[in-house]
C-alpha cells in the first residue's frame, strides 16, 4: 500500500472533519487548522513527488479484474495536483483576510473548502469509476452549499438550480458508468484501456462531463454561480472544481478509450461552439463576475479541444492549459474581488482609474490578464500555443481559425474590464484601503504563472512531452 | 552560463537588464537608459561587422519546442537592422535626457523603451518563427505601457493599439502555425525564417502557404503601421510625446514591420508567383500611400500631421518589397531606413518646437526659423527628403522603387499605376510638407512666441545628426548605404538601378541652379519687398487680417466634393478599423447573447417551471380527505382487475 498517497487523499478530509472542533473554543483556531492541513497535504504530494515506489493500490474489490490499481499517481496527475494545492494554500490564506467578520466564514465554511480540495485529490489518482462519481459527488453537495453561503432567497435558489444542473449530469454519467461495467465487466478504466468507446455509455458519461466542467449547452449555471457566491470560492470553483468534469474526460476518453474520428470531430465543434459563444456575451455583459464566469466556460472549451484532438497532439496542452487557466482565472476572480470587497458594486461602468489605488494589485490582475489573453513570455502563451497547434497539426485548419477568433475575443473582453476598472474614467478615485495582504497574494499567484513559464521545458519533460 | 554572456544574448538582456534598474532606480533612469542603449549598440555594432565581413557570430541554440529548433542566429538582414535599431535607440534616449527637472514620470518611458529595445532585438535575432512570436508578443505589451507616458488621453490611445496590434497577433500565430505544418509537409526544417545560403523560395501555390502568408503578411504590416490598421497612430500622436512617437511608429514598428514582411517576400516565399496575391498587397501599399497622405493634408496639428506621413512612407516600402523584384526590395528596404531617419527627425524636431512653445497647433505657430535654426535646418532637410526631392535620401529609394515598376511594366503595363500612385502620393507629399515647414518656421511669429529660443544640444543634435545622414545617404547612397547596408541585407551582390543617375552630378547641377537664382534675386534687386497699402471696401486692411496661416493651404481640398465625402467618412471614424472590430465583436455578442444564452436560461427557467407545475399537480393529489384516498385505491383495483382479466382472456 502506498501510504503517501492514501494520506494525501485522506488528509484533507480528515482536516475538514476536525476543522469543526478548535472552531468552537477559539474562532482564529479553525482557519489555523486548516491552514496547516492544506500544509500538510502540500507536505504529502511533495512525498509523492519524491517517493521512488510510486505504485498503486487497491482500496476495496468492487468488481473487474484484481491487477488494475484503484489508486496510483502518475507525473500529470501530480502536476495538476500540484497546480491545486498551490491554489488552495492561496485561497485559504485569502479567507483569513477576506471575510472581515469571522462570522462570514463559519466553520462549515472551511470545513467544506478542505472537502473540496480532497475530492481533488482523490479525483486526480483513482481509476475507478466508483470513486469518480463519489468524489465527484462530495464536490458537487459542498459546491452547493458554499454557492449558496450567506443564504439570501437568491443565493439559495441559484445554488439549487446548479445541484440541479450538475446532478442531471451526473446521473447520466452514473448511467453511463453502469454501463461500461455491464459492457466490460469492470469498474476500472485499467481493464478497459485501448477498446472503443461504446458510443451511448460515451453521451451519457459526456452529460456529466459538460455539466460540471461548463460546456455548452450546461453551462448555464457558471455564470450565475459566480454572481452570487463568496469570492474565494468562485476563484476555488474556477480554478479547481470546474476542472474535475474534464480531468475525467481526460482519464476516460483520452486515456482510456480509443476514439474514433467522428467523436474527436463533433467534440472540437461542440468545444468551439461552447468557446465562441460565450466569448461573445462576456464582451456584452457588464458585471465583473459574469464577465469572468462566462471567460471562463469560453477557456475551458480550449481545453476540452485540446483533449479531444488526440492524446499525442493536444493532451499536454490542454493540461497546460488547464493549469494556466485556472491559476489565472482564479487570480482575476481574487484580484477584482479585492476591488469590490473596497468599493462595492460590480457593474465595470462605474469603476475607473483605480491604478493609483492599488497599485500591487493592478501588477498582478495585469499578470494574468495577460496569461489568460495567452501572451508571452506567460504560462498562458505556451498553453494556448500548444493547444492551437495541437487542432492545426490534427489538420482541421478551420476549427483553429475558430479557436483564433475565440482567442480575440477573449483579447476583447479581458481588456475592457481590466481596462474599465484600472485605466478609464475621468478622475482617480480617493484614496482607500490597499488591502496590501490580499494583494500580494494575487501578485503571488500571477508571478507563479511568469515564473512557471521559465520552468517550461523541465516541466514538460517531466510530464513527458519532451519538449 | 556559457550563453549569458554571448553578444546576442547580451543585445536582449542588456536593455531588459536597464529596464529594471531604471524601475528600481529611478534617479539614474535617464543615465541608465543612455548606459544600456551604448552598451547594446556595441554588441549590435559587432555582430554587423562581423556579418559584413563574412564570418558571421556563432549562433546561440535554445531549447527546442514542439519539435522546432530555435536559435538566435543574425545574418546580413538581421544585423543591419539591430544595428539601426540601437542607432535609433541611442538617439532618441539622448534626446529625452535632461541633467535635471523634467518630468517626474518619465521612468515609464525609460523602462518602458527599455524593455520594447531588448525584446525587438529578440524578435530580430530570432531563427525560428515561435521565438519570433514570443518577442514579438512581450512587444505588445511593454508598447501599451509605453504609451501611457504623456499628456491627456493616454488610455484609448494604448487601447486602440493594443486591440489592433493583438488581433494582428493572433493572426500571426495563427499564420505562422500554419507555416510550421506547410514546412512539415514540405519536408524542410519546420518554422524557420530561411537563412540565406542554401535558401529555398516556396512559391504560392499552395492554400496553406497562401494562408501563412497572408496571415504573417497582415501582422508585419500591421506593425508597421499599414492602411487601414494605422489609426492608433495618429490616436497616439496626441496625446505621446515626441520621443515615443519617433522611437515607435515612426522607427521601430518601421524597422520590424517590414523586416518581418522582405523575409516573407524575399527568402521564404517568392511572392511573384501569386500575381493575385502580389496585387492584393501593392493595392494596399498604394492606398496607404494615398489615403494617408490625403489625411495629411489637412491636419491642422503638426504632430497628427506627421503621424499620418509615418503611415503614407509604409506604403512606399510595400509597394517596393511587393513589387518581388531585387530593385523593389532593395528600394522598399532603403526606403524603410531613409524613412526610419527622416521621419524621427521630423518627430524630433516638432517636439522641440512643442517643448519650447507649449503648442503644436499650426494656427497658432509660425516665424520660428530665426528662434531656432538648427532645428528648422534638420526639420527642412528631413522634410526634403521626405517629400523625395533630389539628391536627398528619400529621393534614391523611391527612385529605386519606381524603377521596379518601370521594369515589371515592361511585359505587365498595369503595374504602372502602382508607379503613378507613388509619384502622386509624392507631390502631395511635398505639398503636405511646404505648408507645415511654412506653419511651424516661416511666416509671422506670433506675439505669444516671441521669447522663444533653441533648445538644449540633447535635443538639437539627433535630429541635426539624422538630417545630416539624409545628406549623406542621398549624395552617396550607393557608396554608403546600398553597399554596406542594402546589399549585405538582401545578399545581393551590386544594386544596379536602370538607366544612368548620379546622385554627385545631380546635386552639382542643382547647387548650381539654386546659385543662379540666389544670383538674380539679389542682383535683380528684388529682395527689398516695396510695401503698399491695400484697401477693402475703403477699409484699410491690418497685417493680421491679411495674414495667411499655413493649416489653410489646402483647406479648399477639402470642398471638392468627392474628398468632402471622404473627410467627413474619415474624420466621423468610419475608416477606422478599430470601430470596426469594437461593433463587429459587440454586435457577435448581443447576437449570441440573445440567440443562444437567454434561450438556454429561457429554457433553464421553463424546465424549473414544469417541474413546479408537476409538483403542484401531485400535491393536488393529497387532498387529505379519505374519500378521496378511497377513490384512488378503488380506481387502482379496478384498473389491476381489467387487466388481469384481459390478461387470462389472453392466455
Amino acid at each position: 500500500m502506498n501510504v503517501p498517497l492514501l494520506l494525501l487523499i485522506a488528509v484533507p478530509f480528515i482536516g475538514g472533519l476536525l476543522v469543526i472542533f478548535p472552531g468552537r473554543f477559539l474562532k482564529v483556531l479553525r482557519w489555523i487548522f486548516s491552514l496547516l492541513t492544506v500544509l500538510g497535504t502540500a507536505l504529502l504530494l511533495v512525498l509523492n513527488f519524491t517517493s521512488a515506489s510510486n505504485k498503486g493500490f487497491r482500496l476495496w474489490h468492487i468488481l473487474g479484474s484484481a491487477e488494475s490499481p484503484q489508486f496510483f499517481t502518475s507525473p500529470i496527475t501530480l502536476v495538476i495536483a500540484a497546480a491545486f494545492v498551490f491554489l488552495c494554500l492561496i485561497i485559504i490564506l485569502y479567507s483569513f483576510g477576506f471575510f472581515r467578520k469571522s462570522e462570514e466564514a463559519d466553520t462549515e465554511y472551511y470545513s467544506l473548502m478542505l472537502f473540496m480540495l480532497g475530492s481533488a485529490m482523490g479525483l486526480l489518482f483513482t481509476n475507478d469509476l466508483v470513486f469518480i462519481y463519489i468524489f465527484w459527488e462530495i464536490a458537487a453537495v459542498a459546491s452547493w452549499r458554499l454557492i449558496g453561503f450567506g443564504r439570501t432567497q437568491e443565493k439559495i435558489s441559484i445554488a439549487a438550480r446548479t445541484l440541479l444542473i450538475n446532478f442531471f449530469g451526473s446521473a447520466f454519467m452514473l448511467v453511463g458508468f453502469a454501463l461500461l461495467a455491464s459492457e466490460f465487466g469492470s469498474l476500472n478504466l485499467g481493464d478497459m484501456v485501448g477498446k472503443p468507446m461504446p458510443v451511448l455509455a460515451g453521451i451519457f458519461i459526456l452529460c456529466g462531463v459538460f455539466a460540471k466542467s461548463a460546456v455548452i449547452p450546461l453551462y448555464i449555471w457558471v455564470p450565475s454561480a459566480y454572481a452570487v457566491s463568496p469570492t474565494p470560492v468562485v476563484a476555488l470553483l474556477a480554478g479547481m472544481v470546474e476542472n474535475f468534469g474534464l480531468i475525467a474526460f481526460m482519464k476516460i476518453f483520452v486515456e482510456t478509450f480509443a476514439l474514433s474520428g467522428a467523436w474527436h470531430l463533433s467534440l472540437l465543434w461542440i468545444a468551439l461552439a461552447s468557446s465562441i459563444v460565450t466569448g461573445g456575451v462576456a464582451l456584452v455583459v457588464k458585471d465583473y463576475r459574469r464577465i469572468l464566469g462566462y471567460s471562463t466556460v469560453s477557456q475551458l472549451a480550449f481545453v476540452l479541444a485540446g483533449f479531444a484532438i488526440s492524446p499525442a497532439l493536444g493532451m499536454i496542452g490542454a493540461i497546460l492549459f488547464m493549469i494556466a487557466h485556472g491559476l489565472g482565472k482564479a487570480t482575476l476572480l481574487m484580484g477584482y474581488g479585492i476591488v469590490e470587497r473596497e468599493m462595492g458594486g460590480r457593474d465595470i461602468r462605474h469603476k475607473g482609474r483605480l491604478v493609483a489605488n492599488f497599485p500591487i494589485l493592478f501588477t498582478g490582475v495585469i499578470i494574468a490578464t495577460l496569461s489568460v489573453i495567452g501572451l508571452p513570455p506567460l504560462l498562458g502563451f505556451f498553453a494556448k500555443l500548444d493547444v492551437i497547434f495541437g487542432i492545426l497539426s490534427s489538420g482541421r485548419i478551420l476549427i483553429g481559425a475558430g479557436f483564433i477568433l475565440a482567442s480575440i475575443l477573449t483579447l476583447l473582453y479581458m481588456l475592457r474590464l481590466f481596462s474599465s476598472v484600472f485605466l478609464m474614467g475621468k478622475k482617480p478615485e480617493p484614496q482607500m484601503s490597499q488591502s496590501v495582504f490580499l494583494s500580494i497574494l494575487v501578485l503571488v499567484i500571477s508571478l507563479s504563472l511568469f515564473g512557471a513559464s521559465f520552468a517550461i521545458k523541465p516541466l514538460l519533460v517531466y510530464i513527458g512531452a519532451g519538449g | 552560463m556559457r550563453y549569458l554572456f554571448q553578444p546576442m544574448t547580451l543585445l536582449i538582456l542588456i536593455p531588459l537588464v536597464g529596464a529594471l534598474l531604471a524601475f528600481l532606480i529611478r534617479p539614474a533612469r535617464r543615465y541608465i537608459a543612455i548606459a544600456a542603449a551604448l552598451g547594446t549598440g556595441y554588441f549590435a555594432l559587432r555582430i554587423f561587422l562581423d556579418g559584413l565581413s563574412g564570418t558571421g557570430t556563432s549562433p546561440i541554440h535554445l531549447p527546442e519546442v514542439f519539435g522546432i529548433a530555435n536559435r538566435l542566429q543574425a545574418d546580413g538582414l538581421s544585423g543591419v537592422i539591430l544595428l539601426l535599431v540601437s542607432g535609433f535607440a541611442l538617439l532618441i534616449f539622448l534626446y529625452s535626457f535632461r541633467f535635471r527637472g523634467g518630468p517626474r514620470d518619465d521612468w515609464k518611458f525609460f523602462t518602458f523603451a527599455l524593455l520594447t529595445y531588448g525584446a525587438a532585438n529578440g524578435a530580430l535575432l530570432a531563427s525560428s518563427v515561435l521565438l519570433l512570436y514570443f518577442f514579438w508578443g512581450i512587444l505588445l505589451f511593454t508598447v501599451y505601457g509605453l504609451l501611457f507616458y504623456g499628456r491627456g488621453d493616454v488610455e484609448t490611445a494604448a487601447r486602440k493599439m493594443f486591440v489592433l496590434n493583438g488581433v494582428a497577433d493572433f493572426l500571426l500565430l495563427f499564420g505562422l502555425l500554419v507555416f510550421i505544418i506547410y514546412t512539415k509537409q514540405q519536408g524542410v526544417e519546420p518554422g524557420q525564417l530561411a537563412y540565406f545560403p542554401g535558401m529555398r523560395r516556396f512559391a504560392l501555390s499552395d492554400p496553406l502557404a497562401i494562408t501563412a502568408f497572408v496571415c504573417i503578411a497582415a501582422a508585419a504590416l500591421t506593425k508597421a503601421g499599414a492602411f487601414p490598421m494605422h489609426t492608433w497612430i495618429p490616436k497616439a500622436a496626441e496625446s505621446a510625446p515626441a520621443e515615443t512617437m519617433a522611437f515607435i511608429p515612426a522607427s521601430l514598428d518601421k524597422l520590424l514591420g517590414i523586416y518581418l514582411f522582405v523575409r516573407l517576400c524575399y527568402s521564404i516565399f517568392e511572392i511573384r508567383s501569386n500575381l493575385t496575391v502580389q496585387l492584393i498587397f501593392l493595392t494596399i501599399g498604394a492606398v496607404t500611400v494615398l489615403a494617408a497622405v490625403f489625411m495629411a493634408l489637412v491636419q491642422k496639428d503638426a504632430m497628427r500631421l506627421l503621424s499620418y506621413h509615418a503611415v503614407s512612407q509604409v506604403g512606399y516600402m510595400i509597394l517596393g518589397i511587393a513589387s518581388g523584384t531585387v530593385l523593389g526590395i532593395a528600394g522598399g528596404l532603403f526606403h524603410m531606413i531613409n524613412n526610419a531617419i527622416y521621419k524621427s527627425a521630423l518627430f524630433l524636431g516638432a517636439g522641440a518646437v512643442k517643448r519650447q512653445t507649449g503648442e503644436s497647433d499650426l494656427e497658432k505657430l509660425g516665424g520660428l526659423a530665426r528662434a531656432m535654426p538648427v532645428t528648422f535646418f534638420s526639420f527642412l532637410i528631413a522634410a526634403l527628403a521626405i517629400s523625395g526631392v533630389p539628391p536627398l535620401n528619400g529621393f534614391v529609394s523611391k527612385w529605386l522603387i519606381y524603377q521596379s515598376f518601370v521594369e515589371l511594366g515592361r511585359t505587365q503595363p498595369f503595374f504602372l499605376i502602382f508607379l503613378i500612385a507613388g509619384a502622386f502620393g509624392s507631390v502631395l507629399t511635398l505639398a503636405s510638407f511646404l505648408k507645415l515647414t511654412h506653419s511651424l518656421f516661416l511666416g509671422r511669429r506670433p506675439k505669444a512666441l516671441e521669447g522663444v529660443h533653441e533648445v538644449g544640444f540633447t535635443k538639437w543634435f539627433p535630429p541635426l545628426l539624422m538630417a545630416l545622414t539624409c545628406i549623406a545617404f542621398g549624395l552617396f547612397a550607393f557608396r554608403l548605404p546600398l553597399r554596406y547596408l542594402i546589399s549585405p541585407a538582401l545578399s545581393a551582390s551590386v544594386i544596379v538601378p536602370l538607366g544612368h543617375f548620379s546622385p554627385l552630378a545631380f546635386a552639382a547641377i542643382m547647387l548650381i541652379i539654386v546659385s543662379l537664382g540666389f544670383l538674380i534675386y539679389v542682383v535683380g534687386g528684388t529682395y527689398r519687398p516695396r510695401p503698399r497699402k491695400v484697401f477693402l471696401g475703403a477699409e484699410e486692411l491690418t497685417e493680421e487680417e491679411m495674414h495667411f496661416s499655413g493649416p489653410h493651404f489646402y483647406s479648399s481640398i477639402k470642398n471638392i466634393k468627392i474628398f468632402f465625402e471622404f473627410y467627413r467618412f474619415a474624420e466621423g471614424g468610419s475608416f477606422d478599423v478599430f470601430h470596426y472590430i469594437q461593433g463587429l465583436s459587440n454586435a457577435l455578442g448581443r447576437t449570441l447573447k440573445r440567440l443562444v444564452d437567454d434561450s438556454l436560461n429561457a429554457f433553464a427557467r421553463f424546465i424549473r417551471y414544469f417541474l413546479d407545475l408537476v409538483g403542484k399537480g401531485f400535491s393536488l393529489l393529497h387532498t387529505g380527505g379519505l374519500p378521496f384516498y378511497l377513490g384512488w385505491i378503488l380506481l387502482g383495483i379496478l384498473i389491476l382487475i381489467l387487466l388481469l382479466i384481459r390478461g387470462g382472456g389472453g392466455a
